[in-house]
């Protein structure tokens, strides 16, 4: 990550992490306050509803007892007492209702025999006993209860009151619809109030203003929550196309008998306005965020382009020096830490620059010494022969001129040999000293592989080791390279390969490439290098070999370096060595450039 | 001593005698309106037609149309267009002779005419005018009942003009007609039997006569027919109530048959059988009967009433809850059992209580029957439309010869013609053979026969009524006429 | 309810009904006096046989849904028992047999219906029997006078007025005057006279029949017939004469197209007008005359003396009035209607007139059906002709006399 982004991601982090805790901090405080608002309506509302429901079960109370104590009813029971028809009486309880304002009006007797039902005038003749069996005192006060209809259960508020007549009480069971109690609550604008209507056979359902539209899936379990441990409360999401969020208490309306609860009564209140406000607040944290974010870029890239641009410059040159341009300068006119190490940079590379110069020089002065040394090495064979023989001339002149004839031939044979053989170890120091420039054209590296490995086959496959030549070549694509020049190395590098197997083995040819440059590798099974022998195997005169002058590798890496390659070695002791050769493809131009010849060669032992 | 007594006795008559009427006559008189309110709409005088309260409607039939024959109230068979007639080929071929008669736009009546009215309802029948006096029938089977049947109001003799107006020959003709509203009838002076004796007969329809009661506007009316719920008041107040025996039968009906197509919307399903049987069983006829109807009917278990043929206690009408629970089971575990849209009309409160009542009973059972308000139950046509399995009908019984009756009933509700088996039966038992194979598969449930009640004006005289009911105003008059 | 062995089979149901004949269904209604209960038993098991057909052994229960007194159903529970021993049939009261026949006495608005439900294996057969119920016979008592009435004629054709002389009985109808002659106790038809008319009667059509010798006048509203007996002719033409009201000497003109009087009088009162009436009474006790008229409006007034104006009105009589001389009381006695429909069963009673009131003199008389028309006849008027409606649809011509009584 460069320093840009970094100084960016920090600014920005820094912003950010700001506004967002000021906006949490913020809607923390708002949610708090919300609450607080939200349970002082709730009771209220609640407050209210109490208060509602009990004057409505205050007026069906008086509602009912008027008609108990009517005349008309009492009359009405004494004639039923004394065994009047009941048929008359079977719109009584509708008159009595009307007059009443009361939804439900049921006129029983003694036994539970329906004799007239104001809701339901069709059931007549049938029995409702719920109160009849009931242990102790019948209560004073109004009761919710569900109200058998036609159309179904009914959630009411009721009263029963007896009508007593000598030897036998008769019963009014009368009331309204408690939803009409919830209607006539007017809860302020966010708060909803519905109730719950538990039936003692059948699903439940909502009763109240937007029944239809709350899913009772989502409130069931905080129903029978409040149902257990009569009050509850919970936040609800209503889903998409509804009022969204509220949060909901559910209180447990108590009913006729203590083990069933006939209601429960439900206050949402609309989480709206907080949620707009919190909205709001992230947004304008967001907008202020975004501001933040957009001036903290404008800040870095100004930072940055101030601090990081030298920065880059000194790893830009230091990427170069690593390249081997020792040359490169990095300019800084800060007198700041970053111009201090612009200016040691600077030092740096002069100094790696005149070590340079200086190992260059050494190297050099080696080179020939190695080169004196080998030559000497070289020239001294033949000559100590060539000294003997001509001892042994001498020799034969002076002791056996009998003998002279025979030794003279002898030695002028061994004299002319060693002397081809000098003539040999100069031509080719000759050769090594005065390499001809290549001539560059594209060239096929597979084709070029395919007609080395052609040449060598009758001498890989026939004699007595058997080496078994295999071709692994890939997608090559043309190179810039001498076609003769390269030949050579290919060559040398097969004969090197052969004189590692003398007991046979398998010679791999692999041809593949990269971007910039097509690969050559050739890979023997034979008995390996040793990790000091890679490092000196380019080196002229250098061979580990009975015969040879050591000079086919270090000609091979003249080579491959004029053609701006590479070729290096790798091998395992007695696991066999591979030599690869990297050579740019036409139309491209060498990666590394200013590579010398003497640290072109990479080896990996 | 002699005259002493006479005088307490006299006196004593006299007071018996001023207190039946102040103003008192038993000759009948001319002149004067009848005002008369029906709680029923209609909307054709058409007595051949469908109509949504047809039994209202055929109140008035009998005075603006005439049949071939008339019954009168012990339901023998009188001339009335027809002065003779004669039957040959064992009661298959019928003769009837017309007399000198009018229709109210003044042309004759003749043969042709009547045979033109009756092709339009027979079915199956060949009617032929022999000559402008004399009709024959012939039908694809004997009729022995055949003067009976063509006194009900159905076969009245109607003629109808290019423009559909229809004109009668009866003792009355249409000065104002506002359909479903009111209608005024006035005198046709050259009726051929005689002028009637009001000038004009008013029929306000619609009309509750509770409204006119609490109007103070009862003088002006003459009668208005009750419902149940209206009786009890109004006998508490002492009104002259006149009640009919139970007649009218308030009976279930399913639309769909089982099997052939006929009757119902088409494509619904009809109701299984068991399901209908344990319906019928469920019924507590006894409680509609004792409270909706307060008495003022009796339950029912067949087609016809006890009272007209004797023998209604054959069939089995007690209520069993626990044979219906049986049938309902046996019924749920083969077949899927929907609810039973049951319609009633909607404009008879009456109705709606029974209707309810037997959605009731039926709850019990495990049956689920919803009833709904519906305004053309009555209606024939419009019942094959409609979307119920089963109508709550108020069926009248509309001549005292059982089989007669029988056949109009069935015709009425749907399940016969006029020409159905019915007519072909001579002994009361083959009526009642016929009357238990329309119970059998329980498409048709009797629940209870309905007495008809009128109130009657003390100024008001000769209010006619059958033993079913039936008005017959043909002899009515009224005080204040001269 | 007597039952035998209730068991699968067999049932017969009776159902027994009483006399008089009425006809249903073509079959004739049979007349149960005690020695018919036999053989309508017999007939009826006879039904039974061939319809149902029977076994030779049958368990028999009864049951009486109708108003049937116990006494006579025990009487006709027994003639079935006989019946079906004659027919050959095993009562069985228990234990297995082939038949079960269970009788029920029940009844329609017309009369007893017996049913029989013969159940044998798995099938039932019903049959079915209607017997009249007997008609109620009202006694009247007349502390004062009495008021007897004889039946003269039956018919089912409407009767608008008759005469007879011991010998012969003529009867006036819509459309003709049908004349008997007694034979052996029995009249017998001998001729019609038929009656030609051009308009349609009015409805409640009333006519009047004078005899007298051979000479016979009809008096229609609108038509005016005259004929004899021998022979036996009659003419009628259209016309407005007077008719006679009554012995008294009311003649009076009838309205054409209607069913009263129009009030002007023609004969003794000729000129005079009165208001329109149905029916008038006329007598002279002394020098005083006395009318009465029962009005078209209801009302009936009484006229002394001459036809200026009433001496009294009266409210609460019948429209049918004719006057009667008597041995009793003042001599002469109007016998009026009750104020009934003319649907309904009417009653007759004697008023007689003192000073300027009307006081009942006889209990009424119930009669089975509305009066048609009261004619004064008799010789000197001692009589009065009625004619009335039976709730059966028949037409009775009667008589009414008035007998004085302790």
């Amino acid at each position: 990550m460069s320093l840009k982004t970094k100084l960016l991601l920090l600014i920005t982090l820094a912003i950010a992490g700001t506004v967002g805790t000021v906006a949490f901090l913020i809607e923390e405080r708002a949610h708090e306050a919300f609450r607080k608002i939200e349970q002082e309506r709730t009771a209220t509302l609640v407050d209210q509803f109490h208060r509602e429901f009990q004057h409505e079960g205050d007026e069906i109370i008086r509602g009912v007892e008027s008609i108990a104590n009517s005349d008309s009813m009492l009359r009405s029971a004494i004639e039923l007492t004394n065994g009047a028809d009941v048929g008359p009486y079977m719109n009584a309880a509708q008159s009595y209702a009307q007059a009443r304002q009361l939804d439900f009006l049921d006129l029983i007797a003694p036994d539970g025999t329906i004799i007239s039902s104001a809701h339901w005038p069709a059931r007549f003749g049938y029995k409702e006993r719920w109160f009849l069996d009931r242990a102790g005192p019948q209560p004073r006060e109004a009761f919710l209860r569900h109200v058998d209809t036609a159309q179904g259960s009914v959630l009411a508020m009721l009263c029963l009151r007896p009508v007593k007549t000598h030897g036998a009480d008769y019963y009014l069971i009368g009331g309204r619809k408690l939803d009409s109690v919830v209607q006539s609550l007017t809860p302020p604008a966010g708060l909803r109030v519905s109730i719950y209507s538990n039936p003692e056979q059948g699903q439940g359902e909502i009763i109240g203003p937007a029944k239809d539209n709350l899913p009772l899936e989502k409130l069931m379990p905080l129903v029978q929550l409040a149902m257990q441990q009569h009050d509850a409360s919970k936040t609800i999401d209503w889903g998409p196309g509804l009022p969204q969020e509220e949060i909901v208490h559910a209180i447990a309306l108590p009913g006729y008998s203590a083990d069933r609860v006939p209601a429960v009564l439900l206050v949402g209140n609309s989480l709206q306005q907080e949620l707009t406000l919190e909205k709001r607040i992230r947004d304008i944290s967001l907008m202020i965020a975004g501001l933040g974010i957009f001036i903290a870029v404008l800040i870095s890239a100004i930072l940055t382009a101030r601090m990081s641009r030298p920065i880059r410059d000194l790893a830009d040159a230091a990427a170069e020096v690593g390249h081997g341009n020792w040359g490169v300068r990095v300019e800084s006119s800060s007198k700041d830490e970053v111009g201090q190490l612009a200016k040691a940079f600077n030092q740096m590379t002069e100094e790696l620059m005149a070590q340079r110069e200086r190992l260059v020089q050494t190297e050099r002065v080696a080179a020939w010494r190695e080169l004196a040394r080998r030559l000497a090495h070289e020239l001294k064979n033949p000559l100590f022969p060539l000294q003997i023989t001509v001892e042994n001339l001498l020799r034969a002149r002076e002791n056996t001129p009998e003998q002279f004839d025979e030794v003279f031939h002898e030695s002028t044979a061994t004299l002319l040999a060693e002397i081809a053989n000098l003539k040999n170890i100069v031509g080719r120091f000759s050769d090594f000293s005065k390499m001809p420039a290549p001539q560059f054209q594209s060239v096929d590296l597979n084709e070029m592989v395919r007609g080395v490995v052609q040449l060598f086959q009758g001498q890989l496959t026939q004699g007595a080791r058997k080496i078994d030549p295999e071709l692994q070549l890939g997608q090559a694509p043309l190179v810039k390279a001498d076609p003769v020049l390269l030949r050579r190395v290919i060559e040398n590098l097969v004969l090197n390969a052969i004189d590692a197997m003398p007991e046979g083995g398998k010679l791999t040819f692999r041809t593949s490439k990269d971007d910039k440059f097509a690969m050559f590798e050739l890979a023997d099974t034979g008995k390996g290098l040793t990790p000091e022998e890679c490092e000196r195997i380019f080196t002229p005169y250098y061979t580990s070999k009975q015969h040879g002058t050591g000079l086919g590798l270090a000609i091979a890496q003249s080579v491959v370096s004029d053609h701006q390659g590479r070729i290096s070695v790798t091998s395992r002791k007695n696991h066999g060595t591979t030599f690869h050769v990297e050579l740019p493809i036409a139309g491209t131009t060498s990666l590394i450039e200013g590579e010398k010849k003497s640290k072109a060669a990479a080896s990996a032992c | 001593m002699r005259l002493s007594r006479l005088r307490s006795i006299a006196a004593a008559s006299l007071l018996l005698a001023l207190a039946t009427a102040a103003v008192a006559s038993s000759r009948p008189r001319y002149g004067g309106t009848v005002r008369i309110l029906l709680h029923e709409r209609f909307n054709s005088l058409d007595p051949l037609g469908d109509d949504d309260h047809p039994a209202a409607r055929d109140r008035i039939a009998g005075l603006l149309f005439d049949t071939l024959t008339a019954t009168d109230t012990q339901g023998n068979v009188h001339p009335r267009l027809a002065s003779s007639w004669r039957s040959e080929s064992g009661d298959r071929i019928w003769y009837f002779n017309l007399r000198l008669a009018n229709f109210q736009d003044g042309t004759v009546v003749t043969a042709p005419d009547v045979v033109a009215s009756l092709t339009r309802k027979s079915q199956g029948w060949q009617v032929r005018a022999v000559d402008q006096q004399t009709v024959r029938i012939e039908l694809p089977v004997p009729l022995p009942h055949m003067p009976d049947l063509l006194a009900l109001s159905r076969f009245s003799i109607v003629k109808r003009t290019s423009d559909n107006t229809l004109i009668g020959s009866g003792p009355y003709k249409v000065s104002e007609w506002q359909a479903g509203e009111r209608l005024v009838l006035s005198a046709n002076d050259d009726y051929w039997g005689g002028r009637p004796y009001p000038d004009s007969i008013e029929f306000q329809l619609g009309a509750s006569l509770r409204d006119q009661l609490l109007q103070r506007q009862l003088g002006q009316y003459s009668a208005a027919d009750l419902t149940v719920d209206q009786l009890r008041s109004l006998e508490e107040t002492k009104q002259n109530i006149e009640l009919s025996r139970a007649s009218d039968l308030l009976v279930l009906v399913f639309l769909q048959p089982d099997a052939a197509p006929g009757g119902g919307k088409p494509g619904r399903t009809p109701v299984d059988p068991r399901v209908r049987e344990a319906l019928a069983e469920a019924i507590n006829r006894a409680a509609i009967n004792n409270v909706i109807l307060q008495k003022r009917g009796t339950p029912a278990s067949g087609i016809l009433p006890q009272w007209l043929t004797g023998y209604e206690f054959l069939f089995p009408g007690a209520m069993n809850l626990e044979r219906a629970k049986e049938l309902h089971a046996e019924a749920a575990g083969l077949v899927i059992i929907k609810p039973i849209a049951l319609a009633y009309d909607f404009s008879d409160p009456v109705a709606k209580l029974v209707a309810e009542r037997i959605a009731v009973d039926a709850r019990e059972a495990g049956i689920v029957v919803q009833p709904f308000g519906e305004p053309h139950v009555a209606n024939k046509s419009a019942r094959n439309g409609m979307n119920a399995d089963a109508v709550l009908l108020r069926v009248p019984v509309e001549s005292v010869q059982p089989a007669v009756a029988l056949a109009a009933a069935l015709d009425d509700m749907g399940m016969g013609d006029p020409t159905s088996a019915p007519l072909t039966a001579t002994r009361l038992e083959d009526v009642f053979e016929l009357e238990s194979r329309a119970l059998a598969d329980f498409r048709v449930i009797p629940v209870a026969h309905v007495s008809e009640a009128v109130w009657l004006n003390s100024n008001v005289h000769n209010w006619l009524e059958g033993p079913t009911g039936r008005w017959s105003l043909d002899q009515l008059w009224t005080e204040g006429g001269r | 309810m007597l039952k035998t062995a209730l068991q699968q089979g067999l049932v017969f149901v009776l159902c027994l009904i009483l006399p008089p004949l009425i006809t249903v269904q073509g079959q004739a209604a049979t007349a149960p006096a005690q020695a018919s209960l036999n053989s309508l038993a017999a007939d009826f098991v006879h039904e039974m046989i061939a319809r149902a057909g029977l076994p030779h052994a049958a368990s028999v229960s009864f049951q009486n849904i109708s108003v049937l007194p116990p006494d006579l159903q025990e009487s006709v529970q027994n003639a079935i028992f006989t019946a079906l021993r004659n027919a050959g049939i095993q009562m069985e009261n228990a234990g297995p047999s082939p038949a079960r026949i269970e009788i029920t006495f029940s009844e329609d608005w017309q009369g007893y219906v017996w049913i029989a439900s013969i159940q044998q294996g798995g099938n039932r057969k019903v049959v079915m029997q209607k017997v009249a119920r007997p008609e109620h016979v009202t006694a009247t008592r007349a502390p004062m006078l009495t008021i007897r009435k004889s039946t003269v004629w039956l018919q089912a054709s409407p009767i608008l007025d008759f005469f007879q002389d011991g010998h012969t009985l003529a009867l006036l109808e819509p459309d003709q005057v049908s004349v008997y002659t007694s034979d052996s106790g029995q009249w017998r038809l001998r001729y019609v006279l038929g009656i030609t008319h051009a308009q349609p009667w009015p409805r409640d059509l009333r006519g009047r029949l004078v005899m007298n010798g051979s000479q016979v006048s009809v008096f229609l509203p609108g038509t005016r017939c005259s004929g004899s007996t021998s022979p036996p002719t009659l003419d009628c033409h259209a016309g407005d004469d007077p008719w006679p009201v009554d012995q008294g000497g009311v003649v009076g003109f009838y309205s054409p197209r209607r069913n009263f009087f129009t009030g002007l009088l023609a004969g003794p009162s000729a000129g005079a007008s009165v208001v329109p009436f149905f029916s008038a009474a006329a007598w002279q006790t002394g020098d005083t005359h006395q009318w009465l008229f029962s009005g078209t409006d209801g009302r009936t007034r009484l006229y002394q003396y001459d036809l200026s104006a009433p001496a009294a009105v009266f409210n609460g009589w019948g429209s049918n009035m004719a006057a009667v001389h008597s041995s009793c009381g003042s001599g002469w006695q109007a016998l009026v209607s009750a104020p009934t429909d003319s649907v309904r069963p009417d009653s007759v009673q004697a008023v007689e007139v003192l000073g300027r009131e009307a006081l009942p003199v006889s209990a009424p008389i119930d009669l089975a059906g509305p009066v048609q028309a009261l004619w004064a006849a008799g010789k000197n008027g001692d009589a009065v002709n009625g004619v009335l409606k039976s709730p059966t649809g028949q037409y009775e011509a009667f008589t009414l006399t008035v007998n004085c009584s302790r």
